[in-house]
C-alpha cells in the first residue's frame, strides 16, 4: 500500500464531522423545503376534487367521487352539472342514481331525492347537501361543501 | 260568495241600520237568544263590544282569520252554534268553497273528508256531540297556520291535540277505545324522532290515521300505510312467506312484529320477541330465524370492529380517508342487509352479508398496512439515535484533538 495516500487521523475525523453536519443540515432544511415546494399529493385538506373530464359524462350520467373522505355524487343534466353529498340523510347509506326516475335513490330504504337534492319519497328527513361545481379547462371540479 | 250562515246577513245589516231598527232587530222573537242579542246591540251602540271581548279579539287578531269580523261567524250571537254540526257547516261555508280557498292554496274537501272519518260519521249520523269537530283540533278564535309551532295542528303538537280526547279514559271508555294510545306512541321511535329530535317528518297520529278523514287503517291497509314511508321494507315483505299469510288474514302485516303505536327502533332483539309469538313450537322456523340473526350479527360485529379500528387509527394521526369511505360502503351494505331480512330468505341476504365482510376485510387490511408503516417509521428513530451518538463521539474526539494541539 502506498504510504503517501494514507489519510491522517485528523483529516478522517474532519470528514466524518463534515458528513455528519451535512446530514444534519439536510434533515433540518428538508421539512422547510417541503413547505416551499408545490404540493403534489391529495390530502385531507384538499378543497376541490376532479370528477373527470367534462367529455367523459353523457347526459344523466353520474359518478361518485370522494371529497374530504366523503362520497359525493356528480350528475350531468342537460342544464349542467350538479353535485350532492352521496350520504343519505336517513341512515347514512351511500345513494345511487335511478335512471328510470331520473332521481337520486337510496338503496337501503327506497328514499328518493330530486335534482335539487330535496327528498321526494321515502324516509329521508332532510335534503342532500349540495356541492359547488366548476369546469376548469374541461375538468369537472367538485368543491367541498 | 258570502258565508251562508243564516245569522250573518242579519248581523251585517245590523251595522248599517239606524238605531230604531237596531232595537227592532234586537227585539225579534227568538226566546233563547233575545237577551244576548239585546246585550250585544247595547254594547255595539255604546262601542263597547270589542272591549267586552278583548281577550277573544286579541286571539282572532293573531290568528289566520284576522281579516274576519266577529259577526262573520257569530252574527252578533255567541250562541249561534247550537251544536257541533253547525260548527262544521259554518267552517265549510268558506272552506268548501274552491274559489275562496284557491288564493290560500288550501284544499276545499275537508268537510267531505271529515264526513268519512269516525268523528264525522258519529256527528252526522248519530248527532254525537262529543266527537271532535273543526274547532277541537284547530281552535276557535286562535286558529294558526299548521307550520306555526304554537298551532294545535303543528306536527310536534299533534299527539297532545289528539291526546286531549284519546288519552281521556272516561271519554274513551264510552266508545270502548283504549286511552293509552298516546302514551304508547310517546314511547315509540317515531315519537323520539318527532318530540326529542324535532324531526317534523316523523309520523304523528295523522300520518297514519289521516287528519280530516281520521280513521284507523284496517288490517288490509296497514302495509299500505307503513309503506308510504317504508316503501323498501314493504316491497321486500311482499317477497316473504308472511305476505301470503297476511293475504289469508293470518298475519297483521307490519304491526304483528313491530306493534302499532309503540313502534320501537328495529333491532335483532325484535327477532327474540316477535317470532316466538307464532313460532314458539316450530324448530324449523326458529332455526331460520337464528340463521338470519346470525348473518346480521356477524356482519354488524365485523362492521363495528372495523369502525373501531378506523377510529383508533384516526386518533393516532394516521391518514384514514380511504378507509372512512369504505366504512360508508360497509354501512350501506349492512343497512340494506337489515332491510333485506323482511324477505325471510337467507339467499337474498347473503350478497349483502358477503359484501359487508369483504369491505370490512379490506378496511382491516388497509389499517394493518398503515400501522405497519407507522411501526417502521418508529423503528427508524433507532438509526437517528445511533447517528446522534456517533456525532457526539466525533465532537468529543475533535475537541480533545484541538485541546492537545496535535498537528497530525
Amino acid at each position: 500500500m502506498n504510504m503517501e495516500t494514507k489519510v491522517s487521523r485528523r483529516t478522517f475525523l474532519d470528514w466524518l464531522l463534515g458528513a455528519g453536519l451535512l446530514t444534519w443540515a439536510v434533515a433540518f432544511f428538508s421539512p422547510v423545503m417541503s413547505y416551499v415546494w408545490p404540493a403534489q399529493k391529495r390530502g385531507p385538506g384538499m378543497q376541490t376534487v376532479s370528477a373527470g373530464k367534462e367529455t367523459d359524462f353523457a347526459d344523466w350520467q353520474t359518478k361518485i367521487v370522494a371529497v374530504n373522505s366523503q362520497p359525493v355524487i356528480v350528475v350531468r343534466t342537460p342544464q349542467g352539472f350538479r353535485a350532492f353529498s352521496a350520504i343519505c340523510t336517513h341512515l347514512g347509506c351511500i345513494v345511487g342514481w335511478d335512471a328510470g326516475r331520473k332521481q337520486i335513490a337510496c338503496p337501503c330504504h327506497a328514499g328518493f331525492f330530486d335534482l335539487n337534492g330535496r327528498p321526494v319519497a321515502g324516509p329521508p328527513p332532510r335534503p342532500l347537501q349540495e356541492h359547488g361545481i366548476a369546469i376548469v379547462n374541461g375538468e369537472v371540479m367538485v368543491k367541498s361543501a | 260568495m258570502k258565508p251562508s250562515h243564516p245569522s250573518v246577513g242579519r248581523a251585517r245589516l245590523l251595522f248599517r241600520l239606524p238605531a230604531a231598527n237596531v232595537v227592532q232587530f234586537a227585539m225579534r222573537r227568538e226566546p233563547q237568544t233575545t237577551g244576548i242579542r239585546a246585550l250585544h246591540v247595547i254594547l255595539l251602540c255604546l262601542g263597547l263590544s270589542a272591549a267586552a271581548h278583548a281577550d277573544v279579539t286579541n286571539e282572532v287578531a293573531a290568528s289566520v282569520h284576522a281579516q274576519l269580523k266577529c259577526v262573520d261567524c257569530h252574527a252578533g250571537n255567541a250562541a249561534s252554534f247550537p251544536d257541533k254540526r253547525a260548527i262544521a257547516e259554518l267552517c265549510a261555508s268558506c272552506h268548501s268553497d274552491v274559489r275562496k280557498m284557491n288564493p290560500y292554496g288550501l284544499p276545499a274537501d275537508q268537510l267531505e273528508r271529515y264526513k268519512t272519518s269516525k268523528h264525522g260519521e258519529a256527528l252526522f249520523s248519530k248527532n254525537d256531540q262529543q266527537v271532535a269537530v273543526c274547532t277541537d283540533c284547530h281552535g276557535a278564535h286562535d286558529i294558526l297556520k299548521v307550520k306555526s309551532p304554537q298551532a294545535r295542528t303543528y306536527a310536534g303538537n299533534i299527539p297532545a291535540t289528539c291526546g286531549r280526547c284519546h288519552a281521556d279514559e272516561k271519554l274513551m271508555s264510552q266508545y270502548k277505545l283504549p286511552s293509552d294510545v298516546v302514551a304508547k306512541y310517546k314511547t315509540s321511535h317515531h315519537a323520539h324522532l318527532l318530540l326529542d329530535k324535532g324531526d317534523l317528518s316523523a309520523p304523528t297520529c295523522v300520518t297514519c290515521h289521516g287528519n280530516h278523514g281520521a280513521t284507523p287503517p284496517g288490517t288490509a291497509e296497514v302495509g299500505q300505510v307503513c309503506g308510504k314511508c317504508h316503501g323498501r321494507q314493504r316491497e321486500l315483505f311482499e317477497k316473504s312467506p308472511h305476505a301470503e299469510a297476511a293475504k289469508a288474514g293470518l298475519f297483521n302485516e307490519c304491526i304483528s312484529c313491530h306493534d302499532n303505536h309503540a313502534i320501537q327502533k328495529a333491532s335483532v332483539d325484535l327477532f327474540g320477541k316477535a317470532c316466538v309469538q307464532c313460532h314458539a313450537k316450530d324448530p324449523k322456523q326458529l332455526a331460520l330465524r337464528d340463521q338470519i340473526v346470525g348473518m346480521i350479527e356477524t356482519a354488524r360485529g365485523a362492521y363495528d370492529r372495523a369502525k373501531l379500528r378506523v377510529n383508533q387509527a384516526t386518533v393516532r394521526g394516521l391518514a384514514t380517508e380511504d378507509e372512512q369511505m369504505l366504512l360508508q360502503e360497509a354501512n350501506t351494505q349492512i343497512t340494506q342487509l337489515e332491510a333485506m331480512q323482511h324477505t325471510l330468505t337467507p339467499e337474498q341476504l347473503r350478497p349483502c352479508a358477503t359484501r359487508t365482510e369483504d369491505v370490512v376485510a379490506d378496511i382491516l387490511r388497509d389499517i394493518h398496512n398503515l400501522e405497519r408503516f407507522e411501526q417502521w417509521k418508529r423503528s427508524a428513530i433507532v438509526p437517528v439515535w445511533i447517528f446522534l451518538g456517533v456525532m457526539a463521539v466525533l465532537f468529543w474526539a475533535k475537541r480533545r484533538e484541538v485541546e492537545r494541539g496535535d498537528p497530525s
